[in-house]
C-alpha cells in the first residue's frame, strides 16, 4: 500500500496539535531572536556570540547543529532500507566529540583567547602566515556551505509541505523566512540559543519516542527475533552494505568531523576554557540519546512491516512519521515534527553564519582588502546566502542531489589536515597546508563532477570523500616533511605557547 | 611515547592509501582492504590523540596509553566483525535484545568507547589538557606580547606577514584593556 507523504505525515486529527506546538516553538524562537537582536553589536557578538556561552549551550548548540534532519527522517528511512550499517553513519559520533575536544578545541579557544578571530580561516591564516591557505580555506567553507543549506532548505520544504500542506515551494520560503529572521537579527547568538532549545527539544523527544519503540511487541528480543525469522541480513553489523563500505563510512565520519566548520567554529565562543573540561562527555551523551530515535523507528518499523502490523512502506521518507503518528501520542508526534524542523533550522543558520563570515570576512582578508562594516555586511551576505539556497533548492532538484553529497566531504578533506595536523604539529609548513587544500579540493570537485557527468564513478563502498581525504592526508604530511619554513618559530610567544599548552 | 603520534598519522594514511588503492582496481576487493581500513583508521585517530594531547613537557603515560587503547579498540573491534561474517539464525543467542555481533557493534564499538573516553577526559583535564595554571600563564604572555605591541612602530599593529591585513595581527579587547591597564599606549 503506498502511502504518501501527506496523508502519513499528519493526519487531520492530529493537525492544531501539530500546528499548535509549533507556533509555540515558533513563538520560542522569535522571543530569542528579539533579545539576541537586542545584544548583537560587535562583529564578534554576530559570528561568534561576544565569546560568552556556556557549557549547555555550546553542548546543545554542538548538538543541534551536527544532527540535521537525517537523524529524524533520512536516518530511520536509510536504516529501514538497508539495516544496521546505516548505524555506521552515527556510530562515530560517540568517540568525536572526545576526539575533537582533545585534537581541537582547546587549541582554538586559546588562540581566540589571545587573538580576536573570528573563523577556522583566521586560525589557519594565523597559524600559516598565508592568505592563500586563508582564502582556500574560505572558498572551500563556502562552497560546502552552499551545498548543505541548499539540501537542508530543500528538506525544509519537503517538511512544511507534508506537516502543514503549504506546497513545495512556500515550505522552502518560509522555511528560509524563519531562520532568517533570527539569523540576520541576531547572528549566532540567536542561533546558539534557539540551538539551546532546539537541541533540549531534540534529546528529550527521541528518548521519549524510544520509550515507544520497546512498547512494540516483546520489547527489543521481540523486535530482534522478528527479523531475525525473515530478514536476518537486516541485523547483521553491516546490512546489505558490503563491509569496505561500512568500514569507510566510519572513517569518513568519524576523522572527518575535525573539519566541520559549524561545529569547530563553536569552540572559540565559549566564555571560560576550562569549562570544556565536561564538554565530551554531555554531548557524546545527548548524541547517543538523539541517534535512539534514528536506530529504534528504523528496527521498529522493520519488525512491524514484517509481521504485517504496518503495510510496507513504499516511500521510504514516511518510516518515521508512519511510526510517530502510528505508535506514539500525538502530541509526542507533534513535538518530534517540530524537532526535526528545529534540526533542519539549527543546522541552515550555523551554516549561513559561517558561510557569510568566509563571505565577508575570508575572503577580503585573503584579498588584502578587509571590509569595515562587517556587522552589516555580514548580515547582507546571510540575506543572500540563504536566498541562493534557497533559490537553488527551488529551482533544481539534481543540483541540491549535487551539492548535498559533496559538503561534507569538501569540509573533511580541505580543513582536516590543515586543523588538526596543522594546529598540533611543529613541522607542518605553509607549503603543506596549500597543497592539502589544493589536493582535497580538485580531488573532491574532480570526482563529484566526473561521476555527475557519468564520465567515471567509483567502484561500491568507496567515496570521493574518503579518497579525498587520504589525498589531502598524503599532500600535507609529504609536503611538510620536503620543506621547511619555520612558521611555527617565527609566531609570537603568546601563539606558540597556545599551540603547546 | 609521546613521540608516537606522527608515526601513528603516517601509519594509519598509509594503510588507507592501501586499502582504497586496492579497492579502486577492478574486480572484487580483496578482503585484507576492509582490515586495513579498519587498522588505518584506529592508527590514523590514535596519531590525531597523540598530537592533539602532546604538551611541551611531553605526554602523561596513563594519556597515551588511553589513545592507543582507543585506537586498538576501534581497529580490533571492526576486525573481529570482519573476521566473523555470515548471518544470524532466527533463535541465536541475543544479548540486550540484540543478536551477539549487532549488540557487539552497537554497544562495543559504539557505546562503550563513548562513555569511557569522555569521562577519561573530565577525569585527566586538569591535569593533563588545560590547568587554571596554564590558563593564568598564557594571559600573562598574552599581555607581555600586548605590551611589545604597543612599543612596536605603526600604531601597535605588528607588520610581518603573519598578520597584517587580518584580525589576528590585532590585540584582542582583553589584550587592549589589559595593555591599558598595565599603563602601555592605547
Amino acid at each position: 500500500m503506498t502511502l504518501p507523504v501527506q496523508e502519513a505525515m499528519v493526519p487531520p486529527h492530529a493537525r492544531p496539535t501539530v500546528i499548535g506546538v509549533a507556533a509555540i516553538y515558533l513563538l520560542v524562537v522569535a522571543g530569542i531572536a528579539v533579545w539576541a537582536s537586542r545584544t548583537t553589536r560587535t562583529p564578534d557578538d554576530f559570528f561568534l556570540a561576544g565569546k560568552g556561552i556556556g557549557l549547555l549551550a555550546l553542548t546543545f548548540a554542538a548538538l543541534a547543529s551536527t544532527f540535521s534532519s537525517f537523524t529524524f527522517l533520512g536516518g530511520p528511512s536509510l536504516l529501514y532500507l538497508v539495516g544496521l550499517g546505516a548505524m555506521m553513519f552515527v556510530l562515530p559520533a560517540t568517540l568525536t566529540n572526545a576526539l575533537s575536544a582533545w585534537v581541537l578545541a582547546k587549541r582554538l579557544r586559546l588562540i581566540a583567547e589571545v587573538r580576536p578571530v573570528l573563523t577556522l580561516p583566521d586560525v589557519v591564516g594565523l597559524r600559516y602566515g598565508s592568505r592563500l591557505a586563508q582564502g582556500l580555506c574560505a572558498v572551500a567553507i563556502l562552497l560546502g556551505v552552499v551545498g548543505y543549506m541548499a539540501t537542508q532548505v530543500a528538506g525544509l520544504g519537503v517538511l512544511l509541505d507534508a506537516v502543514f500542506q503549504t506546497g513545495y515551494g512556500w515550505g522552502i520560503w518560509i522555511g528560509t523566512g524563519v531562520v532568517l529572521a533570527y539569523a540576520v537579527a541576531g547572528g549566532i547568538k540567536a542561533g546558539i540559543y534557539t540551538d539551546l532549545a532546539q537541541g533540549a527539544l531534540m534529546a528529550v523527544a527521541s528518548a521519549l519516542v524510544f520509550l515507544y519503540v520497546l512498547d512494540v511487541g516483546d520489547g527489543m528480543a521481540g523486535l530482534s527475533r522478528t527479523i531475525l525469522a525473515a530478514e536476518p541480513e537486516f541485523l547483521s553489523p553491516w546490512g546489505s552494505y558490503t563491509p569496505l563500505a561500512a568500514v569507510s563510512l566510519y572513517f569518513v565520519f568519524s576523522v572527518g568531523v575535525l573539519g566541520q566548520p559549524h561545529v569547530m567554529h563553536k569552540f572559540f565562543m565559549i566564555k571560560e576554557p576550562l569549562r570544556l573540561r565536561w564538554y565530551p562527555l554531555l554531548v557524546t551523551v545527548a548524541m547517543v540519546t538523539v541517534i535512539l530515535i534514528m536506530f529504534g523507528i528504523g528496527v521498529a518499523v522493520k519488525a512491524m512491516v514484517l509481521d504485517g502490523t504496518l503495510p510496507a512502506v513504499v516511500d521510504p521518507d514516511n518510516v518515521a512519521p508512519l511510526f510517530l503518528i502510528e505508535r506514539t501520542p500525538v502530541i509526542l508526534a507533534a513535538v518530534v515534527f517540530s524537532g526535526i524542523a528545529a534540526a533542519v533550522m539549527s543546522s541552515v543558520d550555523s551554516f549561513v553564519n559561517v558561510g557569510a563570515a568566509a563571505l565577508t570576512h575570508d575572503l577580503p582578508v585573503a584579498l588584502g582588502r578587509p571590509i569595515q562594516d562587517e556587522l552589516r555586511w555580514g548580515r547582507i551576505a546571510t540575506v543572500a546566502l540563504a536566498v541562493s539556497a534557497a533559490l537553488t533548492a527551488w529551482l533544481s532538484n539534481a543540483l541540491v542531489v549535487f551539492l548535498g553529497i559533496f559538503g561534507y566531504g569538501l569540509f573533511a578533506s580541505t580543513l582536516v589536515p590543515v586543523l588538526a595536523l596543522g594546529l598540533n604539529w611543529k613541522r607542518a609548513t605553509r607549503a603543506g597546508a596549500v597543497a592539502s587544500l589544493g589536493a582535497g579540493l580538485v580531488t573532491t570537485l574532480g570526482l563529484e563532477l566526473l561521476a555527475l557527468m557519468g564520465v567515471f564513478s567509483l567502484p561500491a563502498g568507496v567515496t570521493a570523500a574518503a579518497l579525498a581525504m587520504v589525498v589531502s592526508f598524503l599532500a600535507f604530511l609529504g609536503v611538510s616533511s620536503l620543506t621547511h619554513d619555520g612558521q611555527t618559530d617565527e609566531l609570537e610567544r603568546d601563539l606558540q605557547l597556545a599551540l603547546t599548552l | 611515547m609521546d613521540r608516537l603520534g606522527l608515526p601513528l598519522v603516517w601509519t594509519g594514511t598509509l594503510l588507507l592509501t592501501l586499502a582504497y588503492g586496492f579497492a579502486l582496481v577492478p574486480g572484487d576487493p580483496p578482503p585484507w582492504s576492509s582490515v586495513a581500513l579498519a587498522w588505518g583508521t584506529g592508527a590514523l585517530l590514535a596519531g590525531l590523540l597523540f598530537l592533539g594531547a602532546t604538551r611541551a613537557e611531553g605526554l602523561a603515560t596513563p594519556v597515551a596509553l588511553l589513545f592507543v587503547g582507543i585506537g586498538l579498540w576501534v581497529a580490533g573491534g571492526l576486525s573481529i566483525l570482519l573476521a566473523v561474517p555470515g548471518l544470524d539464525a532466527a533463535d541465536a543467542p541475543l544479548f540486550l535484545g540484540l543478536p551477539r555481533r549487532a549488540a557487539f557493534l552497537l554497544l562495543g564499538v559504539g557505546v562503550a568507547p563513548g562513555l569511557v573516553v569522555p569521562v577519561a577526559y573530565g577525569v585527566l583535564f586538569e591535569r593533563h589538557a588545560l590547568g587554571s595554571d596554564d590558563l593564568e600563564r598564557l594571559r600573562r604572555v598574552a599581555r607581555e606580547v600586548a605590551d611589545e605591541v604597543a612599543m612596536a612602530p605603526y600604531g601597535g599593529e605588528v607588520t610581518d606577514e603573519a598578520t597584517t591585513a587580518r584580525p589576528g595581527g590585532s590585540l584582542t579587547p582583553e589584550a587592549r584593556e589589559a595593555r591599558s591597564a598595565d599603563g602601555g599606549s592605547p
